[in-house]
């Protein structure tokens, strides 16, 4: 019996050692970090020196494009728990409105929307991915804030869903305004905008509420419809795109009160403002291409029959606007032809036909009452 | 034996017989109180069982079916997907073979092993059923090899396919990362080597001198020191492995030239086929072209982290419990502080440390993926706790095994290697697999900190607008699923202690 404990404890400490030489046994990969980290810490001497000439380049600009090129793809942080707007499907890919727009800055770079790997992020965690360069990009449904914009270290770029905050309420417990919360319960996630939000404003109002909190979203909405509590807030988009999956939708409603402004869009690092142009004038390209009416399925058309200056600069017909971006000249083309337009990312989201149905509201085009208002492109 | 037959001689036959009714009435219906605890249960079972069979009838069971395959792999890409398949055929022949080896009488549990590739391709379709009947195919090879080679070197060789797995499992599931600029990581490698086989052959022909240890310790203190630029890591590894091989080579230094001779080269076979693999690059970049950590998830993950988490926390806690035994103090008080302070902090904040605190406190050139700081983690967390169960077993072990030990001449590391710690092992077994089971469950956290394991992807499952609403379908499988390896864990460290006979002697 002896002579097994001894092998058994050989055994351990075989597995210890081989614990330690793993590390040795399968230093190919280890390597393989060491050299795109060094890529990334090598870039900005490059892009100084290199490309703008003027001595007015800020030190890392350009960095992070120079960094995807080489690296050979785009890493984007998103949700991977958010109905409609970042989720796995059952083949294991992601989908939804921000991952869209993760495949289409792919696809302005690459020319290919596939080149993009996605980082699931929790809230907590996701600006110091984006501070220590794990991801290139956030697109993360992140409210754009003046804290976020200085002390996390990133930039926003333009808003791509103009969200806000809400509460569901059931029909029969007869509240209507904010002031009937005196008293109830109100289920909230923990860690977001929307939790702080949620106080301030029942602060403001001199409302005593008891804030039950969730980690989960969905243990919140089961909270919710088990009648833990009175009532549930986040923003409108989700409340009410989780309102048809209610077992009785119409026992519900929503509160004629937003609370919050959330303009939920893209986030890079600060200190390179070309990666910022980039990202931003892909947000701009799909408000654009719907104004002009150029969609995924006509865009090969139009680029052969169009007579609109603008359109043709958007195409990469006329002008050098990717070449400005340290892009190719046909990257609109790109991010058009292989995920849409805005109307086409959000239709196939958030669109009429899906589970996830929210009316469009703010983020119409400004000619439809919106917000959608894209700069000229030229 | 003998004094339980003398007492069965004296108990009187039994006087009634079995009877279902009688049984029934005597322990259910009588007395009174008996019978209203009867009733009550009975309508309790009523209660819970009936709303409970009319849910599971009405269930969307098809959840599961539908993403049985991210709930197991989370986002692992497709065309990848047969790699990790693979990991199961060849766990199902080391599996097998140690079976042939070392099982030699008939065992139920047998049955139940090959019972489960057969129900899970009976319950599954297509390519899958295949892949699964793969499984029990490779576990019959497996053991029909064990059986033959048992009385030949079959345990050194079972033992060593254990070894070998571990890695053959990273490999496969994490591929190689070769890096599409240029050739220079087969420099990398090629460096490193280099070094090993000079670390052999060194090891092997010039043994006597102890110089060639200083060169590989020095060229890790330039690496680790990074002055080395790029080339830091690769010299730093290639210096403590080449210092290990050296160190193992010169054991075969006192044999004659000949014996050395194919020694050293038949030691040096195997970075050369490593080496041949790597450079063999098609295979690698479209075969085992790598997938980053993002990629991987469900229970994978999970499993992954469990293994890890054990193989590493475990020598650690060892080596913890041994230092807090310690009659040196900067030793003891060190693993004092590191075992109370780990102990002090909550799981979740270790995470979040490791997730988010470490990337922040390294400097920026350096970067750990994020499964390895998860896994580095839970390696920290386990350790402290490991540690004290350990000791627990040290404590039990009574002085008189060390004195004995010293008396017939052993030193103190003999002794603590082949007396005390198998003795101090062998009585935390139960606590040491309860702690393992453990830390099996809470490997779920790392969801929170955003890595996509089952319990992540089952969170993501429950996003996808067309399954919303199916927790219960979607958590009770996940419930179900670590009651079965818990279980499985269980069950293996009770044979264990049957096999090593812990409370019979």
């Amino acid at each position: 019996m002896r002579r097994y404990l001894v092998l058994l404890l050989a055994l351990a400490l075989v597995a210890g050692l081989l614990a330690a030489c793993s590390g040795g046994a399968t230093s190919g990969e280890v390597k393989e970090v060491v050299k795109t980290v060094v890529v990334t810490v090598e870039v900005p001497a490059g892009g100084q020196g290199g490309d703008q000439g003027g001595a007015t380049v800020p030190q890392g600009y350009g960095s992070t494009l120079k960094a995807v090129k080489e690296r050979g793809y785009l890493i984007c942080g998103v949700n991977s728990k958010l109905p409609g707007f970042g989720f796995l499907n059952e083949q294991g890919e992601y989908e939804g409105f921000d991952i869209d727009y993760c495949r289409a800055v792919a696809a302005a770079i690459f020319g290919d929307p596939t080149k993009v790997e996605f980082r699931p992020l929790s809230a907590k965690e996701r600006f110091t991915a984006l501070q220590t360069g794990e991801i290139d990009v956030l697109i993360r449904n992140t409210t754009w804030t003046l804290t976020r914009d200085t002390e996390v270290g990133g930039n926003f770029v333009h808003t791509t869903f103009y969200d806000g905050q809400g509460f569901i309420v059931r029909k029969d417990s007869g509240i209507k305004t904010l002031e009937d919360l005196e008293g109830t319960a109100i289920c909230v996630q923990t860690g977001t905008t929307t939790e702080t939000n949620l106080r301030d404003v029942l602060d403001a109002h001199g409302i005593e509420a008891e804030v039950v909190v969730f980690d989960d979203v969905e243990a919140g909405w089961a909270a919710y419809e088990e009648g833990r509590c009175d009532a549930y807030t986040t923003d409108k988009s989700g409340l009410v795109a989780r309102r048809t999956m209610l077992k009785n939708p119409d026992e519900h409603i929503i509160l004629d009160v937003t609370v919050s402004k959330e303009p939920l869009g893209p986030m890079v690092r600060h200190g390179d403002d070309q990666w910022f142009d980039i990202i931003q004038w892909v947000v701009f390209a799909t408000f654009y291409a719907e104004e002009a009416g150029v969609t995924s399925e006509n865009v090969d058309q139009v680029r052969e029959t169009t007579n609109n200056p603008r359109v043709r600069s958007l195409l990469g017909l006329e002008g050098d606007l990717g070449k400005k971006l340290g892009l190719d000249n046909d990257w609109a083309y790109n991010v058009i032809k292989y995920v849409g337009n805005y109307e086409e990312i959000y239709n196939r989201n958030l669109g009429p036909d899906t589970p996830t149905y929210i009316p469009r509201g703010l983020n119409s085009l400004y000619t439809e009452g919106g917000l959608l208002y894209s700069p000229p492109f030229k | 034996m003998a004094p339980q037959t003398q007492r069965d001689e004296y108990l009187p036959p039994p006087t009634e017989r079995f009877s279902l009714l009688g049984v029934i009435w005597k322990n259910l219906l009588t007395p009174w109180y008996n019978f209203v605890l009867t009733v009550v249960s009975l309508w309790l079972l009523y209660a819970i069982l009936k709303p409970t069979i009319r849910w599971a009838l009405h269930a969307r069971w098809e959840v599961l079916p539908a993403n049985m395959r991210i709930l197991m792999t989370g986002p692992y890409p497709g065309e990848f997907l047969w790699r990790v398949w693979a990991t199961l055929w060849l766990l199902g022949f080391v599996v097998g073979f140690s079976w042939g080896v070392w099982v030699r009488r008939r065992e139920r549990v047998t049955w139940v092993l090959v019972a489960i590739p057969i129900l899970l391709a009976a319950v599954s379709q297509g390519t899958v059923r295949l892949y699964w009947l793969g499984v029990l195919l490779a576990a019959l090879i497996g053991w029909a090899l064990g059986r033959r080679l048992r009385d030949r070197k079959g345990g050194l060789i079972g033992v060593l396919l254990w070894v070998f797995y571990f890695p053959a499992f990273v490999l496969l599931i994490r591929g190689f990362g070769l890096p599409e600029e240029g050739p220079a990581w087969k420099y990398h490698i090629a460096v490193q080597l280099a070094l090993y086989v000079a670390a052999l052959f060194v090891g092997v022909w010039a043994a006597k001198a102890s110089w060639p240890g200083w060169i590989w310790a020095a060229l890790a203190v330039v690496g680790l020191m990074g002055w080395a630029g790029p080339w830091s890591r690769t010299l730093f590894i290639g210096g403590v492995v080449a210092w290990l091989i050296w160190n193992g080579a010169r054991r075969y230094a006192h044999l004659e030239g000949m014996k050395r001779f194919t020694i050293s080269v038949g030691l040096a076979y195997i970075p050369a086929l490593i080496f041949i693999f790597f450079a063999y690059e098609p295979l690698a970049q479209t075969w085992l072209s790598k997938v980053n950590s993002n990629y991987w998830g469900g229970l994978l993950l999970n499993l992954l982290i469990t293994v890890f988490g054990i193989m590493f926390s475990f020598p650690l806690g060892v080596l913890f419990a041994l230092g807090r035994r310690s009659s040196l103090p900067v030793i003891r008080l060190f693993s004092i502080l590191y075992i109370e302070f780990i102990r002090g902090v909550p799981f979740i904040t270790i995470l979040f440390m490791a997730q988010v605190m470490f990337p922040i406190l390294l400097p920026p050139e350096m970067s750990i993926d994020r499964v390895v700081r998860a896994i580095l983690g839970v390696v920290m967390f386990a350790a402290a706790y490991m540690a004290e169960n350990v000791r627990g077993g040290l404590q039990a072990i009574p002085k008189g095994q060390y004195e004995a030990a010293y008396a017939l001449g052993l030193t103190a590391t003999q002794t603590m290697l082949l007396i005390i710690l198998p003795q101090a092992l062998r009585n935390v077994i139960p606590v040491l697999v309860g702690q393992f089971i453990g830390l099996l469950k809470d490997t779920t956290l790392v969801t929170i900190v955003g890595l996509l394991d089952i319990l992540g992807v089952a969170q993501s499952v429950l996003s996808n607008p067309d399954w919303i609403g199916t927790q219960r379908e979607v958590y009770l499988f996940v419930a179900l699923l670590f009651w079965v390896f818990s279980y499985g864990m269980s069950y293996a460290s009770r044979r264990l202690e049957q096999a090593l006979g812990v409370g019979q002697r």
